[in-house]
């Protein structure tokens, strides 16, 4: 094989280009950082006072976290998590700032949680989603409350049980949604993406402590009744970048039938028609819900159709479920009760003129050319104040448990 | 013995017709018994062990002596078939042989050896002397006979001691040649089996032979390996890494491109599937060659178990060599570079275990994998008497107590462990061994670029392999060039039964391997048809 | 064994050689015109991506794989090829830079904050060049491996997106003019226009006179693929919210996360897609240095690769430093370059030696 002359300058050339690139690798890691020198954020929360942003960050105390931290064990009573408090212009500026008190460098992919206090919302909701849209490091899937006290006061609780306060927080918003509906969690993405759809309109879970005190020391979770507790409380409504109102657990869950966003939930209900008093629970495992806009000459008709399924866990009349027609008219009460949630849901978002049932998008995919002519006219709020909802309910009880007669008729027998 | 040997298509001499040419003088015989002798002491020097013997009975007109070296010679062939019938062979008591008639009666009738020759040149007398023959000298002609007495002492068969199976042939190779090709020929009874013999290397001429099938090696590559074996000129071969490192194709590759076995099976199995198997004598290691990467990963005890167990192992084999390649890099890269991936709980516990450890993770990586290779190689060398000390300091000392001592993080133990336990579930030592070193340059990458490091370095050496050939084969083959259907015994093994065609990886040919159910036992042995 | 690559290997190549900037740079642009009607767009550019391919298949079977330069200089004079040569390689020096700068400025922006741009580029140009001193064949067997990879990740990707999916927000279709179509349209076309590489592999193909079958088969997979990535990314975000990111395709995969223990998997996916987009800049690189020499005529083509190298590096280095410069070139300054450099220029060239054959067939004809 004769090699052409320049091949062995080739050689020469590769040798010394790779020592170049060596050499530079060497000189310098430009983006690593180590892990001890990292303040992993849990959680955040956004204040606004004297018009000036004060952030909080939730940040792990690792070595008291782990079950198997380093060499001491962590048998220490140290607290899981440390937060520090920063006021700044905007956003960024409190994190700059938190380097001049903390040893770590606060590091946010891991945040679980945002709070935000409700006049923090007002003042600059947009900053801080764009703030999260931007910055790579921020993880768009974390979960987003308001508070209307402080919302570091939130942050500083302690929990029990679940010692990552931030991931606790999490694990509850999670938990409620599938078992109980009465709404969803809200990720920021979610958040950003309801606000800028056509509706402009997101609902925020609420997020409280149940008591004013604030369990901030170790020794107060070392009690099995916890004196005050973190709470998952009403559900917020935004309506372009502004907070304009609280729906109540009630109102909220018939806002969650109405947007088809529910897993599974519990209805009470009186067996008895003769009783006001709640006596029986109707545990909804299956439900879906499709929303039909109809223009129907000067306004829209949305016809709401919702069908579920379940099981009857508590029954307290004499109720024999082996009769079809005692089922039909468990089944009848049930569908009231759902509607009732319905429209109060319903009631109290038009009454906030907020679109947080998303019918705007509905109504754009259906009628395009007249969303066009609402989108023109800038009239979305007006029309909206005018839809008429026409739902109906189908619920099917499908099992009732192991014994088919209430315990009470069987005791009367 | 004779009809074994197949010399065609070989540029190279048999071996007995002709010595090295490379030595310079080949002077021919002499009829002075004497001359010749003392030539014979002159080149050979005092050496001990090589033993001349003058057979001077005196009815025997012409004088006789034989040479042979003690120790390569078996003495009691010397003594029965050589001596004794020498001296009392009624044949050669008659009176006036002339030494050409003696000579000739010697050979014909007198020695009961099996193979006898004649030889006229110093060259092949020495040749013949080193391979264990006796020389027999007779004054006043030219010619000398070499008689077979070869018998040594050699090792008998035994288990395998580096690749060893549960389930299969407990047989390995001896360092003897002949044990080799014996071996082969009992497991591929066809006239097809080729056995060429080669002596390469000025002075240790030692004798290798290429074993394939005819028909199903493919010519191309037996061509190839015939020209690099041909083109080898050095003067020792003691192992067959010696011929491997000289035939293997010229790129700069940490990557092994011709297998090795000790098991004969492994080397009957790779011949039917086309490839050409290299014995060397003086080892036990005999070479597989042209190998693709992924004949690295096939050990022969995957044809002797079930095909389920036998693909679910090789997946693991896949998988281990990647988590040894990549393990700890992946560790550095993601601790230090991207800590968003990992779920929190386990950062958070990362996070704990890192507080107060001295050094950056790329340099407690480094440290650890150092001093495990370093602990592997003491495990190697150490005399087997101090093997448990070893294992003690190893796991106690470093393990332990450098965790304890907060000198590095648990993690970073399980991690290296891991890694070198994966390293050692590959069959085969030599891409094990390759992958040792990339490990280094891995973690280094990592350790300065994280992911984009890493996936750059890993780009490099997948276009690197993917332009590898091994004689002439791709490295990469059956995965690039894609052959789907190649795809049966790479990253699991198919059932037997589906597995009817001989890929054309190795082979000349894509040929059937089974035939039809109906002729499945009229089958004898090599019966091929082209597919379809 | 085979030094040709065979056609499904070119089918991969050519979707390499089109998807990885594709996917980063085409959603932003396309859904800024057409919101939901996005995915249209990609068929549209379809439609027209199949006359392309058309197009240049049958100049391939026309010249029977002949280096594109050479044919060009027999057909019309050397002057004509010279000249034509330049062109397009300033137009692959260009193409080269700029997508290492949008690789580049991609990792800059999400990856290595820190890291000097100056090593990226020089790491990521001696990947390049080493793919290409390996040969265009081990690069699109490594290239098809890599493919196959996607079998792996989209998997996981739609799979860790199934709960957001809302296919309302794909609705209404057709909302928009046909005057927005082609606006949108057009970027997605240019991108299927560099189908013409062919012409520059065709001396290595296999089968060159499948070329047209094959660009319009790697126009479908990037056409399915597109249309599906495309539609999901507005199911999840609605288009108002692709508008404001530069990168829609990887925040919808940071959104994906199964259960709570796998989460940020961005860098998964951006590892896979550094893979791809190493192809595509390889494929580049290899083109640029054929165009170079079949424009100088010149046997060697290695020594040049480094001068090559230089002046790509140099030129993304300085040239394309401005983001938002990239952005308008990706937005409106790539249709007509391209169109002309890989569409209109090989048809006249075409037609001219059709026509040129025509004559001359005449000229035969008469005086016999």
């Amino acid at each position: 094989m004769i090699k052409p002359t320049w091949a062995r300058g080739r050689k020469v050339l590769y040798l010394g280009l790779s020592l170049c690139l060596a050499a530079v690798t060497l000189s310098g890691c430009w983006d690593d950082r180590e892990l001890d020198e990292l303040g992993i954020v849990s959680g955040t929360a956004y204040d606004w006072e004297d018009d000036q942003w004060r952030v909080t960050y939730q940040i792990i105390n690792p070595s008291s976290t782990s079950s198997m931290g380093g060499s001491s064990g962590g048998s220490s009573i140290s607290p899981p998590f440390l937060t520090f408090t920063e006021r700044g212009s905007t956003v960024t500026e409190a994190v700059a700032r938190s380097n001049l008190t903390s040893t770590r460098q606060l590091f946010f992919s891991h945040s679980r949680i945002s709070i935000i206090n409700v006049k923090a919302v007002d003042q600059g909701l947009p900053a801080l989603l764009d703030l999260f849209l931007r910055k790579p490091d921020e993880s768009e899937t974390l979960f987003v409350f308001l508070s209307e006290r402080e919302a570091s006061d939130v942050l500083e609780q302690l929990m029990q049980v679940t010692k990552n306060q931030g991931m606790g927080i999490q694990l509850m918003i999670q938990q409620e949604s599938r078992l109980t509906s009465y709404y969803p969690g809200t990720r920021m993405f979610e958040l950003t993406m309801a606000l800028s759809s056509d509706s402009h309109c997101a609902t925020i879970p609420e997020i409280k402590l149940t008591k004013p005190a604030v369990m901030d020391k170790v020794e107060d979770t070392q009690v099995t009744d916890l004196p005050s507790r973190i709470s998952l409380g009403r559900l917020g409504v935004l309506k372009e970048d502004r907070f304009v109102g609280w729906l109540n657990t009630k109102q909220a869950f018939g806002l969650t039938f109405l947007r088809n966003q529910i897993n599974a939930a519990s209805i009470p209900f009186s067996a008895d028609p003769k009783k006001e008093q709640n006596d029986s629970t109707f545990s909804l495992l299956k439900s879906k819900t499709v929303v039909k806009p109809v223009w129907d000459n000067d306004h829209f008709v949305m016809q709401v159709g919702i069908r579920g399924e379940g099981m009857l866990i508590e029954t307290g009349g004499k109720a024999d479920l082996s009769k079809a027609s005692e089922l039909a008219r468990l089944e009848k009460i049930i569908e009231e009760e759902v509607l009732e949630y319905v429209n109060a849901g319903w009631r109290a978002v038009q009454g906030l003129n907020a679109d947080v049932t998303e019918f705007a998008t509905l109504i754009h995919s259906k009628y395009p050319k007249r969303w066009k002519q609402i989108e023109e006219d800038n009239s979305w709020d007006q029309v909206f104040k005018e839809i008429e909802i026409r739902p109906s309910v189908s619920i099917d009880i499908n099992r009732f448990g192991l014994s088919s007669k209430s315990y009470k008729s069987v005791e009367q027998n | 013995m004779k009809p074994l040997f197949s010399f065609s298509n070989t540029k190279k001499k048999p071996k007995h017709e002709q010595g090295n040419t490379s030595v310079p003088s080949s002077r021919a015989l002499t009829h002075s018994l004497a001359f010749n002798l003392q030539h014979l002491r002159d080149t050979i020097g005092q050496s001990s062990d090589v033993i001349f013997r003058r057979v001077n009975e005196p009815g025997i007109k012409p004088e006789v002596a034989l040479v042979y070296i003690s120790g390569l010679v078996n003495q009691d062939t010397l003594n029965q078939d050589v001596l004794l019938t020498l001296t009392k062979h009624p044949a050669l008591q008659e009176p006036d042989l002339s030494p050409e008639s003696m000579l000739a009666k010697m050979k014909d009738e007198v020695l009961a050896i099996g193979k006898v020759s004649e030889c006229k040149t110093f060259e092949v007398l020495h040749a013949m002397l080193f391979e264990g023959h006796t020389i027999i000298l007779i004054d006043g002609t030219n010619h000398a006979l070499s008689a077979d007495t070869a018998g040594w002492e050699k090792r008998s068969i035994s288990e395998p001691s580096s690749q060893g199976v549960t389930r299969g042939p407990k047989e390995s190779f001896t360092e003897d040649l002949r044990t080799g090709t014996s071996l082969m020929r009992r497991r591929i009874k066809s006239a097809d089996l080729r056995i060429e013999e080669y002596k390469i290397g000025q002075r240790t001429h030692t004798d290798i032979a290429l074993v394939y099938l005819k028909g199903i090696a493919s010519n191309k590559v037996l061509g190839e390996i015939r020209e690099r074996l041909n083109a080898i000129n050095t003067d020792a071969i003691l192992e067959s890494n010696y011929i491997e490192e000289l035939i293997q194709d010229g790129s700069l590759t940490p990557f092994p491109t011709i297998q090795n076995t000790e098991r004969p099976d492994a080397l009957a199995g790779g011949v039917l599937e086309g490839q050409v198997g290299i014995l060397i004598d003086g080892t036990p290691f005999a070479l597989l060659a042209p190998s693709t990467f992924f004949s690295f990963f096939q050990s022969s005890e995957d044809y002797y178990q079930r095909f389920d167990i036998s693909s679910f192992l090789r997946m693991i084999r896949f998988t281990s060599f990647f988590v040894s390649m990549m393990l700890p890099a992946l560790y550095i890269a993601i601790t230090t570079f991207h800590q968003e991936m990992l779920p929190t709980t386990l950062l958070v516990s990362l996070a704990a275990q890192r507080e107060g450890v001295p050094f950056p993770a790329l340099i407690e990586a480094l440290m650890m994998e150092l001093t495990f290779d370093v602990l592997r190689e003491a495990g190697v060398r150490m005399p087997r008497a101090i093997g448990p000390a070893i294992s003690i300091v190893g796991a106690l000392v470093l393990g332990q107590a450098a965790v304890q001592a907060g000198l590095v993080s648990a993690a970073m133990v399980i991690v290296v462990s891991f890694t070198a336990i994966c390293n050692l579930v590959i069959p085969a030592q030599v891409i094990a061994n390759s992958i040792r070193l990339i490990r280094f340059l891995m973690m280094l990458i990592a350790g300065f670029l994280g992911l984009f490091g890493m996936m750059s370095f890993l780009i490099v050496l997948l276009i690197h392999m993917a332009g590898l050939r091994s004689f002439g084969v791709p490295y990469l083959s059956p995965v690039a060039p894609l052959t789907f259907r190649y795809w049966k015994d790479i990253f699991i093994r198919a059932p037997h039964s589906m597995m009817k065609i001989r890929p054309q990886i190795f082979a000349a040919e894509e040929a059937r391997r089974q035939s039809s159910p109906s002729s499945k036992h009229a089958n004898s042995s090599h019966h091929k048809q082209p597919e379809r | 064994m085979d030094s040709k690559i065979s056609s499904w290997n070119a089918v991969l190549l050519i979707f390499n050689a089109i998807v990885p900037t594709a996917f980063i740079v085409l959603p932003t642009i396309i859904v800024t015109y057409l919101d939901q009607d996005s995915p249209w767009a990609v068929l549209f550019a379809y439609a027209t991506g199949i006359g392309m391919a058309v197009i240049i298949g049958l100049i391939i079977k026309h010249n029977e794989g002949a280096p594109f330069l050479e044919w060009v200089s027999k057909v019309s004079s050397p002057v004509v090829s010279t000249l034509l040569g330049l062109v397009l390689l300033q137009y692959y020096l260009d193409a080269s830079s700029s997508i290492l700068r949008e690789f580049v400025n991609f990792l800059k922006d999400n990856v290595l904050f820190q890291t000097p741009i100056l090593v990226i580029i020089v790491i990521s140009l001696l990947i390049a060049a080493y793919m290409v001193h390996q040969g265009i064949t081990t690069l699109s067997q490594v290239n098809s491996m890599i493919f196959m990879l996607y079998f792996i990740v989209l998997p996981i990707y739609w799979f860790g997106l199934k709960n957001y999916l809302d296919i309302h927000r794909l609705l209404p279709v057709f909302d928009h003019s046909y005057r927005e179509l082609l606006l949108g349209s057009m970027t997605p076309v240019t991108w299927y226009s560099e189908v013409a590489i062919l012409l520059f592999l065709a001396p290595y193909l296999k089968n060159p006179k499948h070329a047209g079958r094959i660009g319009h088969r790697a126009l479908l997979i990037i056409t399915v693929l597109m249309t599906m990535n495309l539609s999901e990314m507005i199911m999840i975000f609605g288009s108002n919210y692709i508008k404001a990111t530069s990168y829609p395709g990887f925040i919808s995969l940071s959104v994906v996360h199964i259960g709570n223990f796998l989460e940020n998997l961005d860098i998964l996916f951006i590892s896979y897609w550094m893979l791809s987009i190493y192809f595509k800049l390889g494929i580049f690189l290899f083109v640029t240095l054929e165009c170079f020499k079949q424009t100088f005529r010149v046997k060697e083509k290695e020594p040049y690769l480094i001068g090559i190298l230089m002046v790509i590096c140099a030129e993304c280095l300085y040239t394309w430093k401005d983001p938002s410069k990239l952005t308008a070139l990706n937005a409106e300054g790539r249709f007509p370059i391209m169109m002309l450099v890989n569409l209109i220029l090989p048809t006249l060239i075409y037609l001219y030696s059709l026509m040129a054959g025509k004559i001359k067939s005449r000229r035969k004809e008469t005086p016999s």
